[in-house]
């Protein structure tokens, strides 16, 4: 097994390491672009409230959405109104039946 | 173009709301029928069994006597339930009283079972047979079928379980 060496008596790592340097200057125009960056960030809620206006006006000007979303809200109210009024509708005829036998019968008679 | 937009979204959820309203009011309008009805129960019964207005007439008033007769059988079956809670709390044993009491209520449930079946009898024999058939099944099957407390054998088992605890 090779014996290991202490970091600061490896003579190629110690070369290596003198040989680095740390760039200290920042790219020209570094400040401008962070600004712009974040001036874009702020500005892309009204942006993207503009793009959904636009796509909504676009997608209803087309007569075959207009007709698909009218249609299907219409059939969703119809059904949906329908199944509810039978609900109820049912449950109190069953509510009726079961009074009728509780006239009927003066053991079951509620007092 | 997106006053059109709106226009559409709008008017669509608009005319939903009102499909909605009035689909509402058609699935809802056999119950209301009944329900805005002097005698509902009646009503119900006339629904139910496709009952004509002659036969309907003759099963009304069959019905007000036999529930007159039936207000004054619950109003004895009362009485004689408050005579046997008295006889109850008073002793430690079944007393001749309480047996006389717990026999006279018996031949009152007999007595109560006997013309609510003639009265059933009445009703489906003035209906057309064949509705007057399905009325009878229907009718002592909740009176005198296994559902009924009183004829409950799971709930008399319940009753004994909860006696030996």
């Amino acid at each position: 097994m090779k014996p290991e060496i202490p970091a600061d008596q490896d003579p190629a790592l110690s070369g290596l390491l003198r040989q680095w340097k740390v760039p200290s200057a920042m790219t020209p125009g570094f400040e401008d672009t962070v600004w712009r960056r974040i001036a874009q960030t702020q500005r892309q809620p009204a942006i993207s409230l503009s793009l959904l206006r636009d796509w909504i006006a676009q997608t209803f000007a087309r007569p075959s959405v207009s007709i698909t979303y009218a249609a299907i809200l219409l059939v969703t109210g119809v059904s949906a109104g329908f199944w509810q009024g039978h609900q109820i509708s049912t449950h109190g005829v069953e509510r009726v039946s079961v009074r009728y036998v509780q006239m009927m019968d003066a053991f079951e008679a509620p007092r | 173009m997106m006053k059109r937009a709106w226009l559409i979204i709008l008017g669509g959820l608009a005319a939903a709301l009102v499909a909605y309203g009035a689909s509402y009011y058609f699935g809802s309008a056999p119950y209301r029928c009944i329900a805005d009805s002097k005698t509902p129960e009646l009503t119900w019964l006339q629904q139910e069994f496709h009952i004509s207005a002659s036969e309907f007439g003759r099963i009304s008033a069959l019905h007000d006597s036999y529930t007159a007769a039936c207000a004054e059988r619950c109003r004895q079956i009362d009485a004689l339930n408050g005579q046997l809670q008295r006889l109850l709390a008073a002793t430690n044993a079944v007393t001749p009283e309480i047996d006389k009491t717990l026999q006279e209520a018996a031949r009152l449930r007999a007595e109560c079972q006997k013309a609510m079946l003639q009265h059933f009898y009445a009703v489906s024999q003035t209906m057309p047979p064949e509705q007057g058939r399905r009325y009878f099944a229907w009718v002592t099957a909740r009176t005198f079928g296994p559902e009924h407390p009183s004829m409950s054998s799971a709930a008399a088992a319940a009753d004994h379980e909860h006696h030996h605890e």
